[in-house]
């Protein structure tokens, strides 16, 4: 039997499974506008506004920067309601805060539950049209707080956890964020999460913001230092509109490599070929300081 | 009286000179398009004859072109008759015709069978050229010929085997069995045959190849594993769905449109390690066929195509086994007598380390500073292994009885980092497969099989919040039962049944710690029943014309304890209800009937014309969300909401043999349209969904493309070249705006370049290339601004080509000496040549700190691979 034990055999070099950065070319790029508009029964430009800017053709390019975020000034917006109320919107260059550079604010009207609202862009001999419906959001009763340990960070983060009573007789769908003294986040973290009511009971006692879909994983949240005054927002969605953002969340899931389902565009609400959202929303909101 | 006498000789002279004057008057000697009576009057003047013979005998026989001129009575009367069925005997001057006896014909049956480890030939043929019969043997090396009494020379051949000559004087039914040499140095090349000479002509089957396994073992191998399914990817009309990964895609095909069978059993996943290695042990096999169309009737399950894969039997006659050391993985296999001519057995084993491997030589790369930058993104810690066990056992109960034991247990550990580093993935075959074969009588042949099959998987996500498993697994019992009847020289048959049930539990769930969020949930199981009749019938219509015609009937019955949900319309958007079904409550019922047609027509011996055409119905498909398939995606059998797939398969080919047979040629043509196709919507979610109806739409597919193929398989240099243009479109209402789209698999152009060449008689290099249009894939186009962050939007679905695929692979085989008892064989390849980085998967994530922006990468799974193994045979 020793003859079976024959010479060892020794392989050489084997580069496997590397990675490199690639860039997808196109022969023609087709420039689109993107409509990201907001309307809601809360006051303020921050809730209401129609920002208008175009696509951008290099995906690997960081877009975020006012530099890069091609700008519509010259569009005519006008926004009407189901019962005949209407508002024409103007472009305004002061803004608080970068994402709100490039938009057009709505100073009257305001989101009312039941209501259905018309937004009609038109620029350069194009109209674009979107409709879309507020449905009625619960209060929150309650905001409290847990401790959480985040795996990512290494570290031990106290969060904020959400109570209402949740209508159980009709399909609802919510969008959830938080600020901390103001502050809603990071570049590491897209502060919203969507929440079907598939799973939720009439009690809802103590849910974590993330318990729906977020993008962010674990960043998600940030360390809630005592003292500080924590603003939780409950929005209602549309089914649609919980459809995009569910779309945009996608993408942070799957990354459409061999191993994962086709990605697609979310599919907004916007006539004509434009890109993005029209979303009429009831909010909610509770403001606590952390004791 | 002399003078009287003189006088007498020159009347009778001159009368006769006369009287034959006057009859070279009367009579003709040359006919043209005459009748056989009209012929006969004339020779009878001519040679002073008398015909005699019944008056019907002549009446339907052919009018005839004759010379008689100079020629004598015998040579007259055997032009006349040859090729009539009318024989002639003469008596003085009368000739009497009467119909010939028709030549007694006699059975000649048996097996053709290996001498030196008496396995059965699969395939083997044989023919007579004196008469023009021939046949060939089946799966299990049975055959039924036949053949006119009297002495009949026959040639026996086989694909790497001396072929045989041998006359048999028939004068009653025979059972003969022919044992046929293994090819080695000692035969003259021109002795051992490919296979018949003109079977690429002659062969009634297109759309068909038989790919051997020496064929398969001279190829260049990734990472020295002789691969099955891989060599099967250098075929025209197939094509692999991604970079150095088994599965195929046949003829615009999804990859679970394959019937994948060893010894009869199913193979629910052919992939190791993901893909990059099949299943199946080339030491094991010993027979490997593959139908792209024309499926015979016998087949059935799947909509593309049939890979029917064959174990080897075990030698009976002696002991032998051989042990291979390879880079990633190791083999062993050993067979022998357990009954010397009686019973055998064989078994394999392969055990693959090649994470470990992949870790360890990154390592010493980067260290001595090879491929630095490539490397500079590898991550270690990967766990990739697998197993292979193969078991076969046969035993001859007597001549006409024999039965096998065949199994197959399979099983792979997967981690790795650069794919998934929070997932890891454990999965598995396990099939075994109890046939009897039985020669009923010297023209029918049966053979029963009893099939199990099971795949089961598990996903393991190591977050540390979902840490969780999630495992499933379907399990398949089938028995069936086929039939081969040689009814007479025109026509063979085969028919036969089948029942497969499956049963499918889709997935359930169960946290793994108690800090996981998961809690335990199982999706309902899933039942199954498919049953089926065939028959079909190979007919010879004239010497150049053959056609096999068939039919098979299928009914499919989705049964079992069950909740579904009832929906308003049909696109399953409003639930309106539930339904429950008890556990022995059908719930839906399907009933297709498939023709089969395949037909040849010979022009002469080295052109031949073929068509086929080929229904084909499916009741289980595979709900694979990646383009390459893994193996967690789910098995779905036919229900209330998913249809059945069906398709019909057309081809046209011609087939040309050159310089006596060593070049074989071939174009075909195929349409192929499909129903009842399904993809995903939009973002479907897929995850434990109860109500996966919902995320999926269905609607109809089509592919049509050209093959074109040159082979040379015999002599010093042998290979092919074939290519393939081809184009595959799906349109679903509700996916891609209802728009046709490509498939991930559509690649138009497609070559392949296999050859070997034999340096010396133990020295094999071989080399092969290949080439493709990249796959279509969804890219991200561009970015729009919302809500702080920056998405992607895309193409339309599959709306961008990758770049092409191409690569070149050598290897050098030393084979070990003949007369050595240990023979040693070296083989040595370099995978991917010029090191070209073919695009495996190509991801678009966010940014590390940046949720706003993305990136786009490039996985290549593998740049230039040298490795060496070692095969020692005892």
């Amino acid at each position: 039997m020793r003859k079976f034990i024959i010479p060892i055999i020794i392989a050489v070099v084997s580069t496997t499974a590397c990675t490199e950065k690639f860039d997808f070319e196109f022969d023609e790029n087709v420039e689109r506008i993107v409509v990201d508009a907001v309307l809601t029964n809360f006051e303020g430009t921050k809730y209401n506004y129609v920002r208008l800017t175009k696509t951008q053709n290099k995906p690997t390019q960081a877009t975020n920067q006012t530099q890069v975020i091609p700008v519509i000034k010259d569009a005519v917006i006008k926004i009407s309601d189901n019962l005949g109320n209407s508002e024409t919107l103007r472009y305004t260059e002061t803004y608080e805060n970068m994402r709100e550079l490039g938009s057009y604010k709505i100073e009257h009207l305001r989101a009312v539950a039941g209501r259905t609202y018309t937004l009609e862009i038109t620029w350069q001999g194009k109209t674009y049209k979107a409709v879309s419906r507020v449905k009625s959001v619960p209060q929150i009763n309650r905001i409290g707080f847990r401790s959480k340990y985040l795996e990512a960070k290494k570290e031990t983060v106290t969060i904020p956890l959400l109570y209402f009573n949740e209508p159980q007789n009709t399909k609802d769908y919510y969008l959830l964020h938080y600020t901390i003294d103001g502050f809603s986040g990071s570049n590491r973290n897209w502060g919203y999460s969507i929440l079907n009511d598939v799973h939720l009971t009439a009690q809802v006692r103590g849910i974590e913001i993330d318990d729906g879909q977020s993008a962010s994983g674990t960043d998600f949240y940030h360390n809630i230092p005592e003292g500080s005054e924590v603003k939780v927002y409950l929005e209602s969605l549309t089914e649609e509109a919980y459809e995009f953002y569910r779309s945009i969340i996608k993408q942070f899931e799957s990354d459409g490599g061999a191993f994962s389902q086709a990605p697609a565009t979310p599919a907004g609400n916007i006539s004509n070929g434009a890109l993005g959202l029209f979303r009429c929303s009831s909010v909610s909101e509770k403001t606590v300081i952390r004791q | 009286m002399k003078q009287k006498k003189i006088l007498f000789i020159v009347i009778v002279w001159f009368a006769s000179l006369f009287s034959g004057y006057g009859q070279e008057k009367l009579a003709q000697y040359s006919f043209q398009n005459k009748s056989i009576p009209f012929i006969i009057e004339n020779i009878e003047k001519v040679y002073q004859c008398q015909f005699t013979y019944p008056s019907e005998l002549l009446s339907k026989q052919k009018n005839k072109n004759i010379n008689i001129k100079n020629k004598s009575l015998n040579e007259v009367l055997k032009l006349l008759f040859d090729g009539t069925d009318i024989k002639y005997s003469k008596k003085g001057s009368l000739i009497i015709l009467s119909k010939k006896k028709e030549k007694q014909k006699f059975i000649l049956s048996g097996k053709i069978l290996e001498q030196e480890s008496g396995e059965t030939l699969i395939g083997a043929t044989i023919y007579c050229q004196k008469y023009g019969i021939g046949t060939a043997s089946n799966q299990f090396g049975f055959f039924s010929i036949e053949l006119p009494e009297g002495k009949n020379e026959l040639e026996i051949s086989f694909i790497g085997h001396a072929q045989k000559k041998q006359t048999i004087n028939l004068t009653k039914n025979l059972k003969l069995n022919f044992v046929l040499e293994q090819a080695t140095e000692k035969f003259d090349e021109v002795v051992v045959t490919a296979q018949a000479a003109n079977a690429n002509v002659n062969n009634i089957k297109m759309s068909r190849t038989k790919v051997q396994i020496e064929t398969i073992k001279s190829m260049p191998s990734f990472l020295g594993e002789v691969d099955v399914m891989k060599s099967l990817q250098m075929l025209p009309g197939v094509q692999s769905s991604g970079d150095a990964t088994s599965n195929l895609n046949v003829r615009g095909g999804s990859f679970d449109q394959n019937l994948i069978l060893l010894d009869d059993a199913p193979i629910y996943n052919p992939s190791h390690a993901l893909g990059f290695f099949s299943v199946f042990n080339a030491d094991a096999i010993k027979n490997v066929e593959v139908y792209k169309g024309g499926q015979p009737a016998r087949y059935g399950e799947r909509l593309s195509s049939v890979v029917d894969i064959r174990m080897k039997d075990g030698n009976l006659k002696k002991y032998e086994g051989n042990i291979t050391l390879g880079t990633i993985a190791s083999k062993l296999s050993f067979e022998g007598p357990i009954i010397k001519d009686k019973a055998s057995f064989l078994i394999t084993g392969r055990y693959s380390y090649a994470g470990f491997v992949a870790d360890n030589f990154a390592d010493i790369a980067y260290d001595i500073g090879l491929f630095r930058s490539d490397l500079a993104n590898y991550k270690k810690g990967n766990k990739v292994n697998f197993y292979d066990l193969n078991l076969k056992l046969n035993y001859i109960i007597d001549d006409n009885n024999r039965l096998f034991f065949s199994a197959y247990s399979g099983r792979d550990n997967f981690y790795f980092k650069l794919i998934n580093e929070k997932s890891s993935m454990d999965w598995g075959n396990l099939t075994s497969t109890l046939r009897w074969n039985k020669i009923i009588n010297k023209r029918l042949f049966t053979n029963t099989t009893l099939v199990f099959s099971n795949f089961d998987y598990s996903y393991y996500i190591k977050d540390d919040i979902r840490d969780f498993e999630w495992s499933s697994n379907l399990q398949e019992v089938a028995l069936k039962s086929d039939f081969d009847y040689y009814h007479n020289a025109r026509n063979e048959m085969k028919f036969g049944l089948s029942v497969n049930y499956h049963r499918i539990n889709p997935g359930e769930i169960a946290p793994r710690s108690d800090s996981s969020i998961t809690k335990y949930s199982k999706l309902q199981d899933n039942y199954g029943i498919e049953a089926a009749v065939y028959i079909s019938n190979s007919q010879k219509i004239t010497d150049r014309f053959r056609v096999e015609y068939g039919l098979r009937l299928s009914s499919f019955f989705r049964f079992g304890e069950a909740t579904m949900n009832q929906y308003a319309s049909d696109n399953y958007s409003k639930v309106v209800g539930v339904k429950k079904y008890k556990s022995n409550e059908i719930h839906k019922s399907y009933t297709n009937l498939d023709p089969r047609l395949n037909m040849r027509y010979s022009i002469n011996d080295r052109n031949s014309i073929k068509a086929s055409y080929a229904r084909t119905s499916q009741y289980l498909q595979l709900l694979s969300t990646s383009s390459i398939g893994l193996p967690t995606d789910v098995w779905y059998l036919a229900d209330l909401y998913t249809k059945p797939q069906t398709a019909n398969i057309f081809a046209l080919g011609y087939f040309k043999n050159l310089r006596s047979n060593i070049y074989e040629s071939s174009i075909e043509l195929y349409y192929k349209n499909m129903q009842n196709q399904i993809d995903f919507i939009d973002n479907a979610d897929l995850f434990l969904n109860s109500s996966i109806e919902q995320e999926i739409k269905s609607g109809k597919g089509w592919s049509y493309g050209a093959e074109f193929m040159i082979k040379k398989s015999q002599g010093k240099f042998k290979g092919w070249i074939s290519y393939t243009w081809a184009k595959t479109q799906l349109k679903i209402n509700g996916i891609n705006k209802g728009n046709p789209y490509p498939t991930r698999y559509d690649k138009r152009n497609d070559l392949s370049l296999m050859l070997s060449y034999d340096l010396t008689k133990r020295l094999v290099v071989s080399s092969n290339f290949t080439y493709s249009t990249g796959g279509a894939l969804t890219a991200p186009v561009g970015t729009f601004a919302f809500q702080g962050i920056s998405p992607n939007y895309y193409t339309d679905r599959n709306g961008y080509r990758l770049p092409d695929y191409h690569r070149l692979d050598f290897s050098l085989i030393l084979k070990p000496k003949e007369k050595r008892k240990w023979k040693g064989q070296w083989a040595f390849s370099i995978y991917n040549a010029y090191n070209r980085h073919n695009a495996f998967s190509i991801y678009t994530k966010a940014q590390d700190y940046n949720v706003s922006a993305s990136d786009s990468h490039m996985i290549y799974m593998f740049g230039i691979v040298p490795s060496i193994s070692y095969k020692l045979k005892f």
